[in-house]
């Protein structure tokens, strides 16, 4: 009986547990647009964690993952007037989901949704919101999202001669395809 | 009790599992990512050097597949004429133009022409070991380089005759390097040079020369640091008279540039010039000064560049919302009208940002109608070595050294500048449809008074004829004065400019011609592509503003710009870059086919940091 109970407990536990949905390999893109010049980094090694019952949402980058089309704007990039990739080697998102309840994740759909946190890049930590949808379909999680953010907020400067070849939004798109944990 | 027990057994299995679902934590799940993806892949160590030469060696550095290198190197005259000739900076006696290209990110091809001793090189280059970490491990890497060098030098005279074979020589080096960390790299070169030219001058030498290199670099900072070279040649196995190069230099890089700035013993910049024939030991007298540019240009585009351009990354900007803001935002002054402060000889309403420093050197070539012989004029270059400062983003104050060295040997001018953006075009709240710049500049002919026979005379023009001529140059007469209106639109796809121009001579080289000279320029920049332009510039002297046997001027360029540089290349009928020598004194004619070669390299350098946050 002692035994069982303990099983029953434990069991429980882990179905608490499912509810959290999982991915290791997700992408993350930034993309920064003017006249002069375009750049995108596309990042595909993202770990991010959501919880269906809850519905926080979290989410870690290696910043020396992002990868450009051309080694020097990588290496610019990564360097210490950018993101000081040694110094700061990783970036997250902590929030939430705010409209949860709208999702059914058991349902195939496409539901709309807003979700409100917290972004740390080198070490500055924002309050951010973004318009995103959550994708079901045949039990599969698909998150996607777009949303800019300004890079002086998070001390991402830059050489003074490159300033009107970089735009003060960086969109970045969000797009993971999650599994259950 | 037991119940108890139970509960908190459960209570603490839920929490110990609940921490985990939610901390699981990422921090240490992407740590475990990273460390399996780097543990199951080889991390070729990047950057042992910041590219394929040390000053005149070659390192271990191949360039990466499909790419170009375009190198141009130079190697000043000797220090010792002081002053007068700028420690030799006025003439350039070796000049090396040529280009690495990348077969495969191990196999590299290369080739050049060096205007000492008129020598066209090609080398073959393979990276057979490389220096790694992760997977497989390597201390060190191993490049493999064979290179031939063919002497065109006329004999000296006509009834000596050489065979091609006896010009040829060769040289094989074994490169070794290690990375030490990120700061420190060290390379060992084993060479051997089979130097047909001295061996045909000399039957006594010995026919293979053996010598040990070693080089090094010590990074400064993340995009400067410096480079030393040294070579001991072995005894018995070198030239009679010749001494050990020991070469010294400063590099900066970014975006696809490298700039290296050198000292050396050596004058040449091949195996067989640099290694086995410098002539003077390395003491302050016989130094030659020096630069080297190197410039990427990717010929074949790398594959995997498809997954920059997916859908994750599809631009969402040139949309509604943007256009909605620029509606709301006051005024939006326009951005790059041209790429740089010149078009091409002549400046652009543009001025460099506050607290930033832009350096120009400007070459011009000999004449292309000077034959092959001499490539085409590129064996003898006009130069200006100067920098633009920017005080405010509005004004901007510059100067520089020009040198004519074969070109016009009677060109040693200094010039300085003070240019000013009244207007700048925009658009929204305030409408301004040009930019208008203004730009005052004065020039100084520091030419001393001494009299060559073909020399043109810079003061009353034509060539001096006889030697004993003196004439007194003053030194109010040495000094020019140009003003410059300078009006500009950037049309989509296009910006173009107007400049009239009045330059005063403080003494005029012909009295048919007032003091004060007028010309009105047009110049116009077509987009080619994001980076790229294609610049015309045309100068047209007023009747009765034209200094006899000159013409107008007019060039056509060609301009590429990455991360703070910008390399344009031209033709144009003059051989000088300050306003006197290029709107007034032109005596080449495009009829004729007097159109020199030449480029210009712009660098930008943050001297004054731009503040953090706005």
């Amino acid at each position: 009986m002692k035994t069982l109970s303990i099983i029953i407990f434990v069991f429980a536990a882990f179905n608490v547990n499912a509810q959290d949905y999982i991915t290791r390999n997700g992408n993350i893109s930034i993309y920064s647009h003017t006249s002069m010049e375009d750049v995108k980094g596309n990042n595909n090694e993202v770990v991010s964690l959501l919880n269906s019952a809850t519905g926080s949402f979290d989410f870690k980058v290696a910043i020396k993952s992002f990868h450009f089309a051309k080694q020097a704007m990588e290496d610019h990039f990564n360097d210490e007037d950018y993101m000081e990739t040694d110094k700061y080697p990783k970036a997250g998102f902590s929030g939430k989901i705010s409209d949860m309840a709208e999702v059914n994740f058991t349902k195939d759909g496409v539901y709309n949704v807003t979700v409100s946190g917290n972004l740390t890049v080198k070490d500055v930590t924002k309050p951010v919101s973004a318009k995103g949808t959550i994708s079901i379909k045949n039990n599969k999680v698909s998150v996607q999202s777009t949303f800019t953010v300004k890079r002086k907020d998070y001390h991402v400067i830059g050489q003074s001669f490159v300033q009107s070849k970089l735009s003060d939004d960086i969109q970045i798109t969000v797009n993971c395809d999650y599994d259950k944990r | 009790m037991l119940r108890k027990k139970i509960v908190l057994i459960s209570v603490l299995s839920l929490l110990a599992l609940h921490n985990f679902a939610q901390d699981v934590n990422l921090d240490s799940l992407l740590d475990a990512e990273m460390d399996k993806k780097n543990k199951s892949e080889t991390q070729l160590t990047e950057g042992t050097f910041k590219t394929g030469r040390l000053v005149n060696s070659q390192t271990v550095e191949t360039v990466q597949k499909g790419v170009l290198d375009f190198k141009i190197s130079h190697r000043f005259s000797e220090t010792d004429n002081g002053l007068y000739d700028m420690l030799g900076l006025d003439n350039a006696i070796s000049i090396r133009i040529g280009g690495d290209y990348g077969l495969t990110n191990r196999l590299t091809i290369g080739g050049g022409r060096s205007s000492y001793e008129k020598e066209y090189d090609a080398f073959l280059k393979y990276r057979l070991l490389w220096q790694s970490s992760g997977k497989t491990s390597m201390p060190v890497s191993l490049t493999l380089l064979s290179s031939a060098m063919l002497q065109t030098l006329k004999p000296v005279s006509d009834s000596v005759k050489i065979n091609t074979g006896e010009r040829v020589s060769y040289a094989f080096q074994a490169l070794l390097a290690r990375k030490f960390n990120s700061n420190f790299s060290m390379q060992l070169m084993p060479t051997m040079v089979i130097n047909n030219p001295s061996i045909r001058k000399d039957n006594s030498v010995p026919s293979k020369l053996l010598s040990v290199g070693v080089g090094a670099r010590l990074k400064l900072s993340k995009r400067s640091g410096i480079i030393a070279e040294y070579y001991y040649q072995l005894p018995g196995y070198k030239l009679p008279g010749s001494y050990n190069a020991l070469s010294f230099g400063y590099e900066i890089e970014t975006g696809g540039h490298v700039f290296q700035f050198n000292i050396s013993n050596s004058a040449g910049i091949t195996e067989r010039t640099a290694i086995t024939e410098t002539n003077n030991p390395f003491n302050l007298d016989n130094l030659h000064l020096g630069f080297n540019v190197s410039r990427v240009f990717s010929i074949k585009k790398a594959k995997d560049i498809s997954q920059f351009t997916n859908s994750h990354a599809t631009p969402v900007y040139d949309t509604a919302k943007f256009a909605v803001e620029k509606d709301k935002s006051p005024t939006q002054y326009t951005q790059g009208t041209f790429t740089t402060s010149r078009l091409i000889n002549g400046h652009t309403v543009e001025t460099t940002q506050r607290g930033v420093l832009d350096l120009k050197v400007t070459h011009r070539f000999g004449k292309l109608n000077s034959g092959f012989y001499n490539v085409f004029g590129l064996d003898q270059a006009s130069m200006r070595i100067g920098a633009d400062y920017g005080i405010t983003n509005r004004l901007t104050i510059g100067g520089g050294r020009s040198a004519g060295g074969l070109v016009n040997p009677s060109l040693k001018e200094y010039d300085g500048f003070i240019k000013y953006k009244l207007l700048r075009q925009s658009t929204g709240e305030k409408n301004t449809p040009l930019t208008v710049t203004v730009l005052s500049s004065v020039m100084y002919n520091s030419l001393r008074e001494t009299k060559e026979i073909g020399i043109k005379d810079p003061v009353n023009g034509g060539y001096y004829t006889d030697s004993s001529q003196t004439v007194k140059i003053n030194n109010f007469d040495r000094f020019h004065f140009a003003y410059e209106l300078l009006l500009a639109r950037k049309f989509k796809g296009f910006s173009i400019q107007l400049m009239p121009t009045m330059v005063h001579y403080n003494i005029v080289p012909d009295a048919s011609v007032p003091n004060d000279l007028f010309t009105v320029g047009a110049g116009v920049r077509i987009k080619l592509t994001q980076m790229s332009s294609l610049n015309l510039e045309y100068y047209y002297q007023l009747p009765g503003h034209k200094l006899p046997g000159t013409y107008n001027s007019f060039a056509v360029g060609y301009e590429l710009e990455t991360g703070g540089h910008v390399f344009q290349f031209q033709l144009t009928n003059s051989y000088g870059t300050t306003e006197r020598t290029f709107l007034h004194e032109t005596s080449g004619s495009w009829g004729n086919g007097d159109i020199h070669f030449g480029f210009n390299i712009a660098r930008v350098f943050t001297i004054v940091k731009p503040k953090n946050i706005q």
